[in-house]
């Protein structure tokens, strides 16, 4: 294997046409080696490529996962009350849309990677009622699209206030009331499938981000109290695996507040991960701090602006735009670390499918069902990683204006 | 005159009353005292709830029950464990399998990430995109469920106990495991390696002062060194009575299969889910820290006449891996807390282990603070050892 930056870089004549056959010397067959590494290359994948295909065709039975939408999707939720669910999609569907329509405009490929994930999100059942809901989402959805457009400074403030109670609310709308007499009280023990590893990325990522801001100031605070306290818990929480967090949650959390004041398995766990993810996003606003050059303080101060002034106006704007790249990767290990909660005996996706797999109907489907929720993950992870791009180039083009 | 001087002072008192607000050591001492009071508040707060639970439960803490015996046998410990071991013994266990385990991850995972990243910088157009396809698909996957995908995968794609696929004569896969020959040690084997270090060292200071000293081509030198510690290493093995290592292949016997040595499907779905999910993040190190070194290195050394082997080894991987290091740490330290997966698939590392014990002795605070240190440890001994492998390598470059 040879490797690029070994060989020398070959001016090429800008205008030059394309052409395939210089294209795939250049590229494919550039001597008597890569040729025969091509070669047997494009045969593995070629079989490769041919045996899935054969597989997913003709041997994968896939009715495990159309069978088991439902559960996989929001687990063993009451099925009368799936209509709540469904209220929260319309509802973010709405927001997607409105905040694509303000920030991002939407070319032709913005507005198809828009839908796909409320759509994704909408196959919660494959029922009757099914395309009714999928159909009122897309609707939803580009309805807050053409309305972000047409107003696009004066719904800022209002979509940032929605997307901060997005989690109330929902967690309002799908757990209920005792009191209430439309929307009964499910528990939280039925709450489930993909619906949980959501609801627990974003409750991560709303509180693990605020709270990293105050450990990252508090670490670089000149107040040795305040800079020691940070940076024990930032080091201690970071040298520990997050299952022993998410176990000591359940276990001592209970132990460590008062009689009667009942927290339940779910909001143990967030408070779990919250904690966890907080001390990384600590050290990566950290990061993006240090890389703040002093002058800018210096200068702030020559202003006549105080310490608070200066961090939130000046230096934290900076720090977190310098860093978004690396915050979009720790929320997306955010969502890849809500699989966990497993093993402290939440049914996410993951467990969920652990039951599916468990029923003798479904004997020897695993490959169908992890191929489901792999391809599951990843499309989220792309989604959050695009999502990431956008709020970078809009940062980038906000601070130069 | 009195009443005046009673007037200045007290108007004195109050301009310090307001200035104390605005001195900068009052501040400084008042934010600190207000922030450490406020997490004294909420320890001691916590403390006594803990106290009242406890005394309703009518338990404390203490460390007692760790020479009690655990009463449970735990299969694949590297450390044999029984029924009658104390507990302690037992998470001792946990944490060598937890060592064995890492180590090993760490291992296959440089070596897979190594591979794929420099195929990431290929020529080759396929080899690029498969290498980028690699790292793209295993990054956005959560390791668990690969851990999980693999053990299932083992579990129903080997065959059954009875009809176990043989490779080599000599490798029996079967949905319980897979046993493979292994090298068994007799008596003498402590004196052989003994005499395999020192013969090591020796050829080490022999061909350090030939190539130094002498000036001998390093290569050459090398190969005789080779060449001589390999005969006198056969001279030891045969100067031994009973020979030092012996070999033992497995092979079926009624309803089991004896010798050689087993892994099971636990570990291996947990070592692989491992190195497949760590490798992505290995290989984007290694792609960019090679990719970073400047263009104008490997054209110098190009005009100098080295070769492609040549100036990849000692012009551009030396400059690399000093970028490399602290974040590769920073992976290895994810591997090595990311072991505690393995309860997904029942493997029995720390984590698992003290989750057994806990079910046994009812003591998770103990327990599970004790793994929790045990893991800080293991982190701050990677990150130490790592600090100093950069400061080393940074002085060399001065």
């Amino acid at each position: 294997m040879t490797i690029t930056s070994n060989t020398p870089t070959e001016i090429t004549n800008p205008q030059s046409k394309f052409s395939l056959l210089a294209w795939l010397k250049k590229n494919l067959f550039y001597n008597v080696l890569s040729s025969l590494v091509t070669l047997v290359f494009i045969y593995l994948i070629g079989l490769t490529i041919k045996k899935i295909l054969v597989w997913a065709a003709q041997s994968a039975q896939w009715d495990v996962i159309t069978t088991n939408l439902r559960l996989l999707m929001i687990g063993t939720y009451p099925v009368e009350q799936v209509y709540r669910i469904w209220i929260c999609i319309l509802i973010m569907g709405f927001l997607i849309g409105l905040s694509w329509g303000i920030w991002i405009k939407g070319r032709t490929v913005s507005n198809v990677i828009m839908f796909a994930f409320p759509f994704a999100l909408a196959l919660t059942q494959m029922r009757t009622d099914f395309w009714g809901w999928l159909v009122g989402v897309g609707v939803l959805a580009l309805t807050g699209f053409f309305i972000g457009k047409r107003f696009p400074k004066s719904l800022v403030v209002p979509v940032l206030v929605l997307w901060m109670s997005l989690i109330p609310l929902t967690v309002y709308l799908v757990g209920g009331s005792e009191t209430s007499r439309i929307l009964r009280k499910v528990t939280t023990d039925k709450w489930g499938g993909m619906f949980l590893n959501l609801l627990l990325t974003w409750v991560g990522i709303i509180f693990s981000i605020p709270l990293g801001i105050l450990l990252a100031i508090g670490r670089q605070s000149r107040y040795p109290a305040i800079k020691s306290i940070c940076v024990f818990y930032i080091e201690i929480i970071r040298a520990v695996p997050l299952i022993t967090i998410l176990f000591m949650a359940q276990v001592m959390l209970p132990l460590f507040l008062p009689e009667g004041f009942a927290f339940d398995r779910l909001a143990r766990a967030m408070v779990g991960i919250s904690l966890f993810s907080a001390a990384y996003m600590a050290e990566i606003i950290r990061g993006g701090l240090q890389s703040i050059p002093h002058s800018q303080y210096e200068a702030a101060e020559a202003l006549g602006m105080n310490e608070v002034l200066i961090i939130s106006r000046i230096v934290l704007p900076q720090a977190l735009i310098a860093v978004i790249p690396v915050i979009v990767d720790q929320c997306i290990g955010i969502f890849r670390d809500t699989t966990l909660v497993l093993i402290v005996g939440l049914s996410d996706l993951l467990s969920v499918s652990r039951t599916v797999l468990a029923n003798p109907l479904f004997m020897g489907t695993h490959i169908e069902v992890y191929a489901f929720i792999g391809l599951f993950f990843w499309i989220v992870s792309y989604f959050l990683a695009f999502i990431g791009q956008k709020i970078e180039h809009l940062a980038c083009a906000y601070r130069r204006n | 005159m009195e009443l005046k001087s009673s007037a200045l002072f007290s108007k004195i008192n109050k301009k310090r009353l307001s200035t104390l607000w605005r001195d900068e050591r009052f501040i400084t001492v008042m934010v600190q005292f207000i922030f450490v009071l406020l997490i004294v508040i909420l320890c001691a707060f916590m403390l006594k709830n803990l106290q009242q639970t406890w005394r309703k439960q009518g338990s404390s803490l203490g460390f007692r029950f760790l020479t009690q015996n655990t009463g449970f046998e735990a299969a694949q410990t590297i450390i044999p464990i029984t029924r009658t071991s104390p507990v302690y013994k037992t998470l001792l266990a946990g944490l060598v399998n937890t060592i064995y385990v890492s180590l090993l991850g760490i291992v296959f995972s440089t070596v897979l990430g190594i591979i794929i990243g420099i195929a990431y910088l290929s020529k080759n157009f396929l080899i690029r995109k498969l290498a980028w396809l690699y790292i793209e698909v295993f990054r956005n996957l959560p390791l668990l469920l690969i851990i999980i995908a693999t053990y299932y995968m083992l579990i129903f794609s080997l065959p059954k106990f009875d009809s176990p696929v043989i490779w080599f004569d000599s490798i029996y896969l079967t949905n319980r495991g897979v046993r493979f020959p292994s090298l068994v040690s007799s008596k003498t084997t402590t004196a052989f390696i003994l005499c395999l270090v020192i013969l090591i060292v020796l050829m080490i200071w022999i061909g350090r002062v030939l190539s130094r000293k002498f000036e001998w081509d390093s290569f050459i030198v090398f190969m005789i060194g080779l060449g001589i510690f390999m005969g006198m290493a056969i001279c030891t093995w045969n100067f031994f009575p009973i020979p030092p290592y012996s070999v033992s292949i497995p092979f079926r016997e009624g309803f089991s299969y004896v010798g050689g040595e087993e892994q099971t499907p636990e570990f291996i779905a947990l070592l692989v889910g491992l190195v497949v999910g760590t490798a992505p993040f290995i290989a984007d190190i290694v792609r960019s820290g090679i990719a970073n070194v400047p263009k104008g290195q490997t054209e110098v050394a190009q005009a100098l006449g080295l070769s492609g082997y040549k100036t990849m080894r000692f012009i551009v991987f030396p400059q690399a891996l000093r970028t490399m290091i602290p974040p590769l740490a920073s992976n290895y330290l994810s591997l090595t807390k990311n072991t505690t997966l393995a309860a997904g698939v029942a493997f029995t590392e720390l984590f698992g282990i003290s989750r057994i014990l806990i079910n046994h002795t009812g003591r998770a605070i103990e327990i599970m603070g004790l793994s929790m240190v045990v893991y800080m440890i293991l982190s701050l001994l990677t990150a130490g050892l790592m600090n100093l492998y950069n400061k080393k390598t940074q002085i060399a470059e001065r």
